[in-house]
């Protein structure tokens, strides 16, 4: 699997004490994007791509569909069809007022109870959990991650 | 020995830097304008009439200054054995500098340095050759001597003032100058003290201080068209007072005005302002008696008797009296007290015990009596008070303000409970805050007021979390206004809000954050602050941006309270389809709310505010 996402930079998307990955919003700041670049091109390509690793991951899933929510809520989309969708609804030049309500998304219960077990919380040395921890976050996810 | 005998003062010295910077063929080195007086520095003459009035001067000044024995210095009378008398043509008027000042009217005088023969090669007298026109048009000339070391020149300088000096300068008109020996200028300036037997005369009344009255020989005694060396030489103070008040009215600093240091406490002797002191000691300063019409006069500070009744009084005053505030370093330094220093300093002391300390006594004897006690508290009062002596408005103000701040200092030191009724203690910290701390002091104490009606629910514990926070919020406020800050809300909004996240009960802290006004979270600056600072609760998480705010339980409510009155004065609050609750201000600021629905925390405030942060700062309360 190819290292795109498990960088030191990225803490915030892996964890709740970070900026997370509540929504488009929370996962582009969490990868470094500020309010002047969020509603770039190359933003929007670059945050597919990371929303793409962390659901093939099984680190995230989709917490709310949008205006379309009832619907697909029902459905058991893929995370092919799932990125489809979201290459669909995320305009291009969408911006910080717009992202609320495109899609949300939460970290998987068996992520985070497998961080609390980890010992992971507000305490955590947040330079080891960049330096150490996130590195190594593709092995301890297949050892982690419940068997399908 | 000629060039020994003078030294320029620093504004020549700035002169000759000026001009040995400068080609030798220009007129005019530098000019100053101040309003209607011109000054300009010049090294060529142009004026003939002036080439053939110096020409003149010289031709007197060789004539009645021939040098004698006397005047050689012992160097030289040693290999010049010859008792007789020396070269007169080492007389010599300095036309390669000198400055030209036209008055208000046009009309200029001129300045230039003599290079004069003295006896004492050591000598550190100026003198300086002034030629002006007088009322009826006519060019004349004048000499003015300055017999001052160097330090003293430089206090002078920095003064802009002679005062203190007079006896130190002296006038000649050259017109009038007699060519006989006795006539020596420099001989009557000897420092032994040879009497005046020439022409020499001390600074007449148009030059010198009211009260020294000695016109001289000359005749002349100034007038109001009068034009000349005041306006480069002697002190502005010293001009007619016509010139003095054009002077005024241009924004020229012209010395001190003595008048406003009479005090009617003071019954001490005259100042002789002619008597070259220059420094001062605390023996010279004098505290009024606490009764002027008493027969218990004002005493000196070295035997002032209320040193035993104000605790810390003596040492108070005499870090006041002999430390000044230095500009360059930022912070007081010890100092030598000049003649201005000990005036101001003493003004202060009349007003501070005849306008403030006294009268406390019997305007308020329990107050007076905690303070006398209180030496910390007498020394801030003291040191507010001479900060804020401007004028005696701005004295009176802050003699009200530290009135209720000694009240203030009063409140019962117990736990709120019987001996203490801390909603009564609440309500003076509100009057206070109301009264002498402007607009932001003002929203503070109502909300405090706003809070009293409530205080009867509140636990003992409760009450006692908020009236610990109102103290610190009102010590906050008094603290900035010693710093000269206008305000303290802000840091005193903080603690309220965090007293309600993270110590009160839920019921109490949904009442504190309820009752918050809309005027705290106006849309703009204010609302801006109060985000900015709710962005810095709890603790870092894995950046800055993030806050992990641990509350004493019910985070929801509280986390909910609080995004309800920061959106008081949003443009709209939306429910989202997600669930989260968005209030939106101008230029696409935001507060979201977000539940555990869709977070993992129990409540997130997440604060979008452009100018304030680059990445939206997120608050979550656990």
């Amino acid at each position: 699997m190819k290292n795109t996402i498990f960088k030191k930079e990225y803490i915030g998307l892996f964890t709740e004490y970070g900026h997370g990955v509540d929504t488009i919003q929370h996962i582009l700041h969490s990868i470094g994007y500020t309010y002047q670049n969020i509603d770039r091109k190359k933003t929007r390509e670059h945050g597919l791509s990371v929303i793409e690793d962390l659901l093939k991951n099984d680190i995230i899933h989709v917490t709310f569909w949008g205006k379309h929510h009832d619907i697909l809520n029902h459905l058991e989309l893929n995370k092919r069809q799932t990125m489809l969708y979201l290459n669909h609804v995320w305009n291009e030049g969408a911006t910080y007022m717009n992202f609320e309500e495109i899609i949300n998304f939460y970290f998987q219960k068996w992520y985070l109870n497998a961080l609390t077990n980890e010992g992971i919380n507000v305490n955590t040395d947040w330079d080891w959990f960049g330096d150490k921890f996130i590195p190594n976050l593709p092995n301890w996810i297949d050892k982690k991650r419940p068997k399908k | 020995m000629k060039n020994n005998l003078l030294k320029f003062c620093s504004v020549l010295l700035l002169t000759l830097f000026v001009f040995n910077s400068c080609s030798k063929d220009e007129t005019d080195l530098t000019t100053e304008e101040q309003s209607q007086i011109k000054v300009e520095t010049k090294n060529k003459i142009q004026n003939f009439e002036l080439i053939e009035k110096l020409e003149q001067d010289l031709s007197k000044l060789k004539g009645a200054f021939p040098v004698s024995s006397q005047s050689v210095s012992k160097y030289e009378y040693r290999t010049n054995p010859k008792n007789d008398t020396i070269n007169f043509d080492e007389v010599k008027i300095n036309t390669e500098v000198f400055n030209a000042v036209a008055n208000e009217n046009g009309k200029k005088s001129y300045t230039f340095k003599l290079d004069f023969p003295k006896e004492d090669i050591y000598s550190q007298e100026i003198i300086n050759l002034h030629s002006y026109y007088d009322e009826n048009n006519q060019l004349k000339s004048q000499l003015i001597k300055y017999d001052l070391t160097s330090e003293e020149l430089k206090i002078a300088i920095e003064n802009q003032s002679f005062d203190g000096f007079w006896d130190k300068i002296y006038y000649a008109s050259v017109d009038s100058l007699k060519t006989e020996s006795n006539t020596d200028l420099s001989k009557i300036a000897r420092r032994n003290g040879d009497p005046c037997t020439c022409t020499i005369i001390q600074i007449p009344w148009a030059l010198g201080r009211p009260g020294n009255r000695y016109y001289g020989p000359t005749g002349y005694s100034g007038n109001a068209g009068y034009s000349g060396v005041a306006y480069t030489l002697p002190p502005l103070s010293t001009l007619p007072p016509s010139v003095t008040a054009s002077l005024q009215a241009a924004g020229v600093y012209t010395g001190v005005d003595y008048s406003k240091y009479r005090s009617p406490y003071y019954n001490g002797p005259s100042y002789n302002y002619t008597a070259p002191v220059i420094y001062y000691t605390t023996k010279d300063l004098v505290i009024p008696s606490s009764n002027p019409t008493s027969s218990r006069p004002a005493s000196t500070f070295n035997n002032y008797y209320g040193y035993y009744y104000y605790y810390g009084i003596n040492t108070i005053i005499k870090d006041y009296y002999e430390t000044s505030y230095n500009r360059y370093i930022g912070s007081y330094k010890t100092t030598k007290i000049t003649l201005q220093d000990h005036l101001n300093k003493q003004s202060f002391v009349n007003s501070f015990f005849t306008q403030f300390l006294y009268p406390l006594k019997t305007q308020n004897p329990t107050a007076h009596e905690y303070l006398r006690r209180n030496s910390q508290l007498l020394k801030n009062i003291f040191d507010f008070l001479s900060k804020n002596n401007a004028s005696p408005y701005e004295f009176y103000k802050a003699t009200e303000f530290v009135k209720w701040e000694i009240e203030f200092e009063m409140l019962p030191k117990v736990p709120c409970g019987i001996n203490h009724d801390c909603v009564k203690s609440i309500k003076t910290m509100a009057a206070g805050l109301r009264r002498f701390h402007g607009e932001e002091g003002k929203l503070m104490a109502d909300y405090f007021d706003s809070l009293v009606a409530d205080f009867s629910t509140f636990s003992l514990a409760d009450l006692q979390v908020f009236y610990d926070t109102a103290y610190d919020i009102t010590t906050q406020f008094n603290a900035n206004m010693r710093r000269a800050i206008i305000g303290g809300f802000i840091e005193g909004v903080t603690p309220i809000i965090e007293i309600a996240l993270l110590e009160v009960g839920g019921p109490v802290a949904i009442k504190l954050l309820q009752k918050i006004p809309l005027s705290w979270v106006l849309r703009g600056t204010r609302l801006n602050k109060m985000v900015g600072k709710i962005g810095l609760l709890g603790v870092q998480g894995t950046s800055n941006s993030i806050r992990i705010v641990t509350t004493n339980g019910t985070p929801y409510s509280k986390a909910l309270e609080l995004f309800k009155t920061l959106a008081k004065n949003s443009q709209s609050v939306t429910v989202a389809s997600n669930g989260t609750r968005v209030a939106s201000f101008t230029n696409g600021n935001k507060i979201v709310f977000r539940a555990q629905s869709s977070s993992g925390f129990p409540a997130t405030l997440e604060l979008t505010f452009s100018k304030i942060w680059t990445k939206t700062r997120i608050v979550k309360f656990q």
